[in-house]
């Protein structure tokens, strides 16, 4: 690859974010968590707000996710263990990602946002849509683009029928 | 012996004689049944509302349904406790449709009538249109009957006529005591950020499944793997015979209610230290049991920082003083469905340390993205899917632990327990002899 090239792809333009974020939802899609982790800083954190109270802080409230990177590996190790009972089987998931923003670019981070749509279907069971906005930060690492935080709001004003949050959002 | 009830009208069969015991699961799936429990349980017990923490100041409220019923839990301009049933007294409509904030009065978006915080009616439109019959005074927000609160702990009823909140709760008071007991205040709040989800199964799956320990092994390997990873012994003592690392014991607290009562492996955020927690929080852990230990005394102390409860309250609370504070309520919404209410709660004199260690220490375990509930959850609703066969396999058997005798403690992993809770259930639900 060239060097016009490699710098290309670590530039924060919506085709790189995109691509960015398309590819994290395949990989999600596809229950390939080690390699959707590599897309991750190794001092990522990933959160899900509470519904309630979605631009909370996770240090005082509630959260239905917050991890830092050593659980978010353990995390990872769980849903791969076929006593994840709560996604064993794996729930088949189709992520929608769309409108996808930069909102803040400084040096080598970004902050940018999109929306999901994310349908998860479960034998015998009525398919359940999470609907919400994606908030990502984003570095500049060598010549890629990576997530060092990623939170996940939920539209929902409860989780009510949706139940758990026992999958990657 | 191959023991199974016959020829009975009742869902609950206690033969200490047989040393049986079994429940009918037809009471997971039966909507007579579950009609029947909203009048001769809900209606007729002290119901989980609030904690005064939620409700600070003067004008604070929180809207949620209690018992099937829409509530407004509110403090009143003068800081008196209400708990409105949240209808207008003209058309019926919620007067308050927010989930909380704070006001000056409740508005009926219908007619414009309004009320006071304390219920009282405050403005009619047209009101001389109304007869000489019609009394204004009485037309305030209908409180709920009866309204007693525990240490903050805000409990209703139905039932004009029940016993009061202290006696109901016997036993249970007790380990109330113990939760409120590390706030060096003596105050507890509700943590922001609430937990609200369906469970598919019947609501009486959730209170087995909050005491029962027996379970852990099989439903939450990956969260004991996630323990072990991050440095937790949770190897039983060798030749102890114990499924799980500590010996821990299963009490029955009077009038329904019952508790686990472990010494506690998976750390405390008040006061035992785990490798999760870092090594930077020990020396506040070592602080924070240092002053439990000058306020309490070395025995109050150990009692309260170094034993896990998850305490039920009959009927639909839940507080689990494990890994963090929760207070768990939960109410059908149909025999084979219920809705979750939890909350984390904490000492109000935490620091911001202390707040973020309990809220990631709530979440190794709890919620619906914890380590573990995602799993009960998963577990409640593939019992409630194998009770669809409940007339060719009628019969539950809870009798683990039975056969030891009255001065034998039951063990956690026994169902003592759980007994405790039918035995109630079957005295409010079925007449006997």
């Amino acid at each position: 690859m060239s060097e016009a090239q490699t710098t290309n792809r670590a530039e924060f333009t919506r085709d790189n974010v995109e691509d960015l974020f398309f590819l994290e939802a395949e990989l999600l899609d596809a229950w390939k968590l080690d390699e959707w982790l590599a897309l991750l800083t190794p001092d990522a954190t990933y959160y899900v707000p509470p519904n309630d109270s979605p631009n909370a802080d996770p240090r005082h409230a509630l959260f239905t996710i917050a991890d830092d990177m050593l659980r978010l590996k353990e995390r990872i190790i769980r849903l791969k263990d076929p006593n994840c009972h709560a996604e064993y089987p794996h729930s088949r998931t189709r992520r929608m990602v769309s409108n996808v923003r930069i909102k803040d670019i400084d040096g080598d981070r970004a902050t940018a946002t999109a929306n999901f749509l994310v349908y998860r279907h479960r034998r015998s069971e009525p398919p359940r849509v999470f609907a919400g906005h994606y908030i990502y930060k984003l570095k500049r690492v060598g010549a890629d683009l990576k997530i060092f935080e990623r939170r996940a709001v939920l539209d929902a004003e409860e989780l009510g029928a949706l139940g758990a949050v026992s999958f990657i959002l | 012996m191959n023991y199974l009830p016959s020829d009975t009208a009742f869902h609950v069969v206690d033969d200490k004689e047989k040393q049986a015991f079994f429940v009918n699961r037809e009471v997971f799936v039966s909507q007579d049944i579950h009609d029947r429990e909203q009048r001769r349980i809900f209606d007729r017990s002290w119901i989980y509302l609030g904690h005064a923490s939620e409700i600070k100041n003067p004008g604070d409220y929180h809207t949620r349904p209690v018992a099937g019923r829409p509530v407004i839990f509110c403090r009143d301009r003068q800081g008196e406790v209400h708990a409105l049933l949240n209808s207008c007294r003209h058309r019926g409509a919620s007067v308050c449709r927010e989930r909380n904030g704070n006001t000056r009065q409740f508005y009926c978006m219908y007619h414009g009538w309004t009320y006071n915080t304390d219920g009282s009616i405050k403005q009619i439109p047209g009101e001389e249109a109304y007869p000489p019959s019609f009394d204004r005074a009485q037309m305030g927000l209908t409180p709920v009957p009866r309204l007693e609160s525990y240490r903050d702990f805000y409990f209703v009823s139905f039932d004009r006529d029940i016993v009061d909140l202290k006696t109901y709760l016997a036993g249970a008071a007790d380990y109330i005591d113990l939760v409120v007991d590390q706030s060096p205040s003596g105050r507890m709040e509700i943590i922001s950020g609430v937990q609200e989800y369906d469970v598919k199964g019947n609501w009486k799956l959730m209170v087995e499944n909050s005491v029962d320990d027996y379970h852990l092994l099989a439903t939450h390997s990956t969260w004991l793997n996630y323990m072990r990873n991050s440095g937790v012994n949770i190897q039983p003592p060798k030749g102890s015979g114990l499924l799980l690392p500590t010996k821990g014991f299963g009490k029955d607290l009077g009038n329904g209610h019952l508790t686990t009562d472990n010494p506690n492996f998976r750390g405390r955020p008040v006061a035992k230290w785990i490798s999760v927690y870092g090594e930077e929080a020990k020396a506040d852990i070592d602080t924070m049991r240092a002053e439990l230990v000058k306020r309490l005394g070395e025995g109050r102390a150990a009692r309260v920082a170094d034993t896990n409860r998850n305490l039920s309250i009959f009927p639909n609370l839940i507080i689990n003083d494990g890994s963090a504070v929760t207070v768990r309520f939960f109410y059908p919404i149909g025999p084979d469905r219920m809705r979750v209410t939890a909350w984390a709660l904490g000492p109000v004199e935490e620091t911001e340390a202390q707040r973020a260690r309990r809220l990631y220490a709530f979440l190794t375990f709890y919620g619906p993205g914890g380590f573990a509930t995602p799993d009960d959850v998963a577990a409640l609703e593939a019992a409630q899917q194998g009770y669809q066969a409940y007339r060719e396999v009628p019969w539950n058997d809870m009798s683990r632990g039975m056969a030891k005798g009255p001065d034998e403690e039951q063990l956690h992993t026994d169902e003592g327990h759980l007994r405790v809770f039918w035995r109630k259930w079957s005295s409010m639900m079925e007449k006997r002899g």
